[in-house]
């Protein structure tokens, strides 16, 4: 790989990085704290005491923009990562002993994935309530479908090989070909799901908080914010503004990272079917 | 071909299943006694263990889950979807009352993907590798990096607030449809842009394109008449997934943009705990969609007849 198609994905990673130092150190360099309301200070500009100014209540902007990622990129993570594993786990099963066992998940696979876009997250959360559990409930059941899919065909894809065919006849068992011969094949291309699947997930998340069915207040959430701001935008919209760049750099740094990582994968596997 | 339909047909039938059994599910774990939810809604009537037992009867709470799922589903099926717990009135009616406020915005969104999707693809991948090509590859990737409630809100500043010349609420002309329409395609115009640019330039590699560079026919119709009709069939087959984004996506828009639909419906629920609202919101949703994918599906089918005789299971 030449050094210009690296540019994106190492930027994407520093932009990363940053945003998840300052996310992670948010409560050793927060000035103020991110709930103190302080009704004389209410929605200044810029300045030296408060460097994004404030907000309605008074509540110091720098402050609440370092701790307003810390829950929503906790939950989300966890969320996809808890759907990968499912995903990977179902996909073999149905790729590996076909069958019933198959059409069954297969059938699985597409009633989940029948119920459109975040429409399982809304109905979730309106009935259990917006609670961390019932948010991740949502995510997951919404999420796991995609990796089981590809999981599932490059399954039945190895499932030919003829190294599987070999390591049977070596007599190795079911559980030690697929999980220590079939999945790290697979893996690279599951991780490339696991970046675009989080970055979608950030956004669900952020829309579900705006609408206040996601992070709830005081908790503080970049999404939060921008709907809290609405109401003041023309005396100050850089309350809507900073939240907003805040999450499109987030899921922008994801995206140049999944990009990268695919256009790795994709050279790889053709490199290994030249030779 | 009627062969196909058919089993594409029952093939739908399992998922339709499923989708409702999933909707039947959320109203059996909401919190609380729905009897209790239903005499208790207006706050002030005290409730007897008496009426609360008739109540029970009479929504057949007693009965084993199995019975009730399948009551319930005979049910929706006729049409009724039980009663909202605020108003007492159909839920079935309400959604179907709406529902076409949320399929024109789907519909005006997906022709916005059909449009900037597939025109930005055709245009990026014959700049391949110069600097509009890394143009769109940037805006793309913005796309589809931007919260749809964020881009609304920049978007009625500026057009509507500023500018004052579109209509930032309600329903009313193709005016107030462009910004909802917008905010709700940029996410998936984006990914078109993108799988129409690698689409195209898996076509450009291929040999009959050299054949036809070779005898000296013109870009544009080397283009239009040979590249893109074999480049956009993958893209039409992913357009149904994508309408899953779209129609899932919409509740945002519409409360956003102050649209009476299916979305808005179920947000006020949810604020008001209407649990039948909210089963109803699930049914309805997978329903529409999974009908949607049929329909695209066998249109794709129609279109390329490799698909319909690859005899590959779905």
């Amino acid at each position: 790989m030449t050094k210009k198609q690296k540019i994106p994905g190492v930027i994407g990673l520093g932009i990363l990085v940053i945003i998840l130092l300052l996310s992670i150190l948010a409560p050793w360099i927060a000035p103020y704290d991110p709930n103190m309301v302080d009704m004389t200070a209410s929605l200044q500009g810029p300045s030296a005491q408060h460097l994004f100014g404030t907000d309605m209540l008074g509540r110091d902007m720098l402050s609440r923009i370092l701790y307003g990622g810390r829950s929503s990129m906790m939950l989300v993570l966890l969320a996809s990562v808890i759907s990968m594993v499912i995903g990977i786990l179902l996909g073999m099963i149905a790729g590996y002993f076909g069958g019933i066992c198959d059409y069954i998940l297969t059938v699985f696979t597409n009633i989940f994935q029948g119920l459109p876009g975040v429409s399982m997250m809304v109905a979730i959360a309106g009935i259990l309530g917006p609670s961390f559990q019932s948010l991740m409930l949502g995510m997951v059941l919404t999420s796991w479908t995609g990796f089981s899919r590809i999981v599932r065909t490059e399954t039945l894809k190895y499932r030919e090989e003829n190294f599987v065919e070999g390591l049977k006849i070596l007599g190795a068992g079911k559980i030690r070909i697929l999980f220590q011969h079939i999945l790290p094949n697979m893996l690279g291309n599951t991780i490339v799901l696991l970046t675009t699947r989080i970055g979608r997930n950030l956004l669900s998340i952020a829309g579900m908080s705006y609408l206040g069915l996601g992070i709830q207040p005081p908790t503080p959430d970049w999404s939060v914010m921008i709907n809290d701001a609405r109401v003041s935008f023309r005396s100050a919209p850089h309350l809507i503004l900073v939240p907003g760049i805040c999450i499109v750099l987030v899921v922008f740094s994801i995206q140049l990272i999944g990009d990268f990582l695919r256009d790795w994968m994709d050279r790889q596997n053709r490199e290994a079917s030249e030779l | 071909m009627g062969k196909y339909c058919i089993k594409r047909l029952i093939s739908a039938v399992p998922v339709l299943l499923g989708i409702s059994m999933i909707a039947f599910i959320l109203g059996i774990i909401t919190p609380g006694d729905p009897a209790m939810m239903a005499l208790s809604r207006d706050g002030i009537s005290e409730v007897t263990e008496e009426q609360l037992e008739e109540k029970r009867e009479e929504l057949g709470l007693n009965d084993p889950v199995a019975v009730q799922y399948l009551r319930w589903l005979s049910n929706a099926l006729r049409g009724d979807l039980g009663r909202s717990y605020a108003d007492n009135t159909q839920v079935s009616g309400e959604l179907l009352r709406r529902l076409p406020v949320t399929l024109k915005l789907s519909a005006c969104s997906l022709i916005c993907v059909i449009i900037f999707g597939i025109a930005g693809g055709i245009w990026s991948a014959s700049k391949a590798g110069k600097a509009a090509d890394s143009c769109i590859k940037l805006i793309t990737n913005l796309l589809l990096s931007f919260p749809s409630f964020w881009l609304a809100i920049i978007l009625i500043i500026v057009f509507a607030e500023n500018w004052k010349i579109l209509p930032t609420n309600g329903m009313g002309g193709i005016r107030h449809m462009i910004l909802p329409s917008i905010t709700l395609s940029a996410a998936t115009i984006g990914m078109t842009v993108r799988l129409m640019r690698s689409s195209m330039l898996t076509e450009f590699g291929k040999q009959y394109m050299l054949a036809a560079n070779a005898k000296g026919i013109s870009r544009i119709k080397v283009l239009f008449a040979h590249a893109l009709p074999n480049a956009i069939i993958p893209v039409i087959t992913l357009i149904g997934n994508y309408m899953g984004g779209i129609l899932g996506g919409s509740f945002v828009v519409e409360n956003i943009f102050s649209l009476p639909g299916i979305g808005s419906y179920v947000l006020g629920a949810i604020h008001s705990r209407d649990y039948p609202v909210i089963q109803g919101y699930v049914l309805v949703m997978g329903f529409t969609y999974v009908l949607i994918s049929l329909v695209i599906d066998l249109l794709c089918a129609m279109i390329q007849p490799k698909i319909r005789l690859g005899g590959k299971d779905l």
